[in-house]
């Protein structure tokens, strides 16, 4: 074991009560985003560990009960109370955060509920702000679909509700990049006619971006974040890394993409000899040789790749009759091989319009980790691969084939766009304060830790439900 | 505070492979409560569960998950909401044989809407043996209209490997970065 000597960061282990997994998995997102001297943990990762503070959610079925019972079997523990509706100034038991929970209040607030030690801060500040605008709708919030006009006020604020509370910290810190994003979504889609039917309109890929310098640089320091920690490759040791990347426009892939994105009906041939036909209209493509036998041609050069109109091909050899979808996503994985697709720079905000079929696509490891990580919301490669633990490779690959089906939304043409992806708490970063009452200020002794309850554990309970189902 | 509730509930209307579905990862013989069809539905069908289904995947001795199959029958919706309170989510099962499976998906989005404030949902399409169409990236670019982006696949209800991906995906859709 290396040890590094780099100063060791002061581990601080939060327990969280009233909190549903999702909820959950929102302060662990942003408990790893976090990089600073403290590095926060929830008890669930660290069973056995003293907690050294608390957050009680009290928007849970149980309400306030949750607070009640928590301060019952842990009367010193420091703990932050998260709900929508704040009590009013002075009656709060703890310190309180509105939701949304903005990242720049809660580790300032954390923070200063550990210098303070144990007398809880009675401190309202996140409460007095103006109200954080509603989130807008999205992930899964079904209110928007459902038939009832008469209640759409109330399902859109429930919508809110729930998208606050399912994602409010990472909502937060994307949701400028998000709006961005939308906007030149929007703007895009404008530009162009409407897709004629309900297969995927792909946007065009942003127009090859010359790769500065430090974009390489960026680039490769982030395939250097997603190593494994302490795994020095050949590359890395030498302090180079090979970064590689690949034109999705180009070859067999490119060109079968091109057109299941403009609908086009064609005969495809490689080296004059044809291969398959697109029928996209109908939803299908004709194999005019084994799948397994297009692999080898990927790696043919666009010159060598060429479509002809399919009504004026005569064709009489066997057939095999495969979804495009399918196909595509096949020969994005052979085309692509572990590299990034151009068009995505490390702070491109991607996003996924949908979920891929993926009982019925070729494998890729980690891709329902992946997607459902990108249909949240956009993210850049630094949050994808700072927040999952996934090989480049696979990535890239997902990456690839997600474009080849037309899911890969991309904002195009917006250089100015980035997602926040940097440090979402900077040191000194201010803390609203507006009309907060003077504080107690604390002097007693440090308390001595609550006993550790057991892990309250639903968040284990899924963790055992995923080995258990990947077992089955 | 409370117990979060163990269980992952099944919907979708009548035969769409909710008993079956269960019947495929349950550890357990599915506990149903199937009917001859001839007196409770005019359906294709022989047998359909009137109250609910029942499997179980089992953690550890102590630790179970429950699996439950709500009634397809809208007779049988009291069931629905008996079902839905709590759960780690919603597997939401349509027939694309049915008349109107994209009506089917709106009804039942609706049925399930205070569940769903609170819960995950997935989709499985079954039957696309049979009627391939609508695709299911037709039923995905119509909830995306609605800023929907559920986890929605083609399965086969008697396919292990299909419906454990439902269950895969229910998870990852809590949350991304689970780990087991
Ligand atoms: N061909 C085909 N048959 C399927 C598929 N999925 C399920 N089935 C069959 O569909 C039939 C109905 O399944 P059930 O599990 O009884 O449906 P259910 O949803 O429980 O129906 P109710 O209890 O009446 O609401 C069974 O015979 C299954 O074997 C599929 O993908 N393809
Ligand atoms: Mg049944």
């Amino acid at each position: 074991m290396m040890l590094s000597n780099a100063p060791q960061p002061q581990l601080i282990t939060v327990m969280p009560v009233g909190m549903d997994p999702r909820k959950l998995s929102v302060f662990r997102m942003a408990f790893r985003m976090h990089h600073s001297h403290q590095l926060y943990q929830l008890l669930d990762e660290a069973p056995g560990h003293v907690p050294d503070l608390a957050i009680v959610d009290v928007d849970s079925v149980d309400g306030w009960n949750a607070w009640h019972d928590f301060r019952a079997s842990h009367p010193h523990l420091p703990a932050l109370i998260v709900t929508t509706t704040p009590p009013r100034a002075g009656e709060a038991p703890a310190a309180v955060l509105r939701k949304p929970v903005r990242i720049e209040t809660l580790f300032p607030q954390m923070r200063e509920l550990l210098a303070n030690g144990r007398t809880p801060a009675i401190r309202l500040s996140a409460t007095v702000l103006p109200a954080a605008p509603a989130a807008p709708p999205v992930a899964t919030a079904p209110a928007a679909m459902v038939a009832a006009p008469a209640s759409a006020a109330s399902d859109h604020s429930a919508a809110a509700a729930y998208v606050a509370s399912v994602a409010p910290t990472l909502d937060e810190v994307i949701s400028q990049s998000q709006q961005a994003h939308r906007a030149a979504a929007a703007a895009q889609q404008q530009q162009q006619s409407p897709a004629p039917s309900d297969l995927p309109q792909l946007m065009d890929l942003p127009d090859p971006v010359p790769e500065a310098e430090h974009d390489t640089a960026a680039a490769a320091s982030v395939v250097r974040s997603m190593l494994p920690e302490n795994q020095s490759t050949p590359a890395s040791a030498g302090g180079k890394i090979s970064f590689e990347r690949f034109d999705p426009s180009a070859g067999l892939f490119g060109l079968v993409a091109r057109l299941l994105r403009q609908r086009t009906a064609a005969v495809i041939r490689v080296r004059e000899v044809p291969v398959l036909i697109l029928l996209p209209a109908q939803d299908k493509a004709l194999l005019l040789q084994p799948l397994e036998t297009l692999q080898p041609l990927c790696s043919a050069p666009s010159h060598e790749v060429d479509q002809q109109p399919y009504a004026n091909s005569p064709v009489n050899a066997a057939q095999q009759e495969i979804r495009p979808q399918t196909l595509a996503w096949q020969l994005a994985i052979w085309t692509c091989r572990g590299r990034l697709m151009r068009g995505i720079a490390t702070d491109t905000p991607i996003r996924l319009r949908y979920w891929p079929n993926l009982t019925r696509l070729p494998p890729i490891p980690e891709a329902m980790r992946i997607t459902a990580f990108l249909t949240r919301t956009p993210v850049n490669l630094k949050l994808i691969t700072r927040l999952l633990k996934v090989p480049p490779e696979d990535l890239f690959n997902y990456l690839a084939a997600a474009y080849g089906i037309g899911i890969l939304d991309l904002p195009s043409r917006s250089p100015q766009l980035s997602v926040i992806s940097t440090e979402p708490v900077r040191p000194g970063s201010k803390v609203e304060t507006v009309a907060a009452p003077s504080r107690p200020q604390n002097t007693s002794p440090a308390p001595a830790p609550s006993p550790a309850k057991p892990a309250q554990g639903s968040g284990r309970l899924l963790s055992r439900l995923l080995k258990k189902v990947i077992g089955l | 505070m409370r117990a979060y509730d163990n269980k992952i509930i099944f919907a979708g209307p009548v035969g769409a492979g909710k008993t079956t579905a269960i019947g495929a990862i349950s550890d357990i013989a599915p506990v149903t409560t199937d009917a001859r069809a001839s007196d409770m539905t005019l359906n294709r069908k022989d047998t359909t569960t009137v109250a609910l289904d029942y499997g179980v995947l089992m953690l550890d001795e102590n630790t179970k998950v429950h699996l439950y199959g709500t009634p397809g029958q809208e007779r049988f919706d009291f069931m629905w909401d008996i079902l839905s309170q709590g759960g780690i989510g919603l597997i939401l099962l349509l027939d694309n044989t049915r008349n109107n499976p994209v009506k089917d998906l709106q009804f039942f989005l609706n049925a399930f809407r205070d569940m769903l404030k609170a819960a995950p949902l997935v989709i499985g399409v079954t039957k696309t043996d049979l009627r391939a169409s609508p695709s299911i990236e037709t039923y995905a670019a119509l909830l995306e209209k609605f800023d929907m982006r559920p986890p929605i696949f083609e399965i086969d209800a008697r396919s292990r490997e299909d419906v454990k991906k439902l269950v895969l995906a229910l998870l990852f859709s809590i949350d991304p970065g689970l780990e087991s």
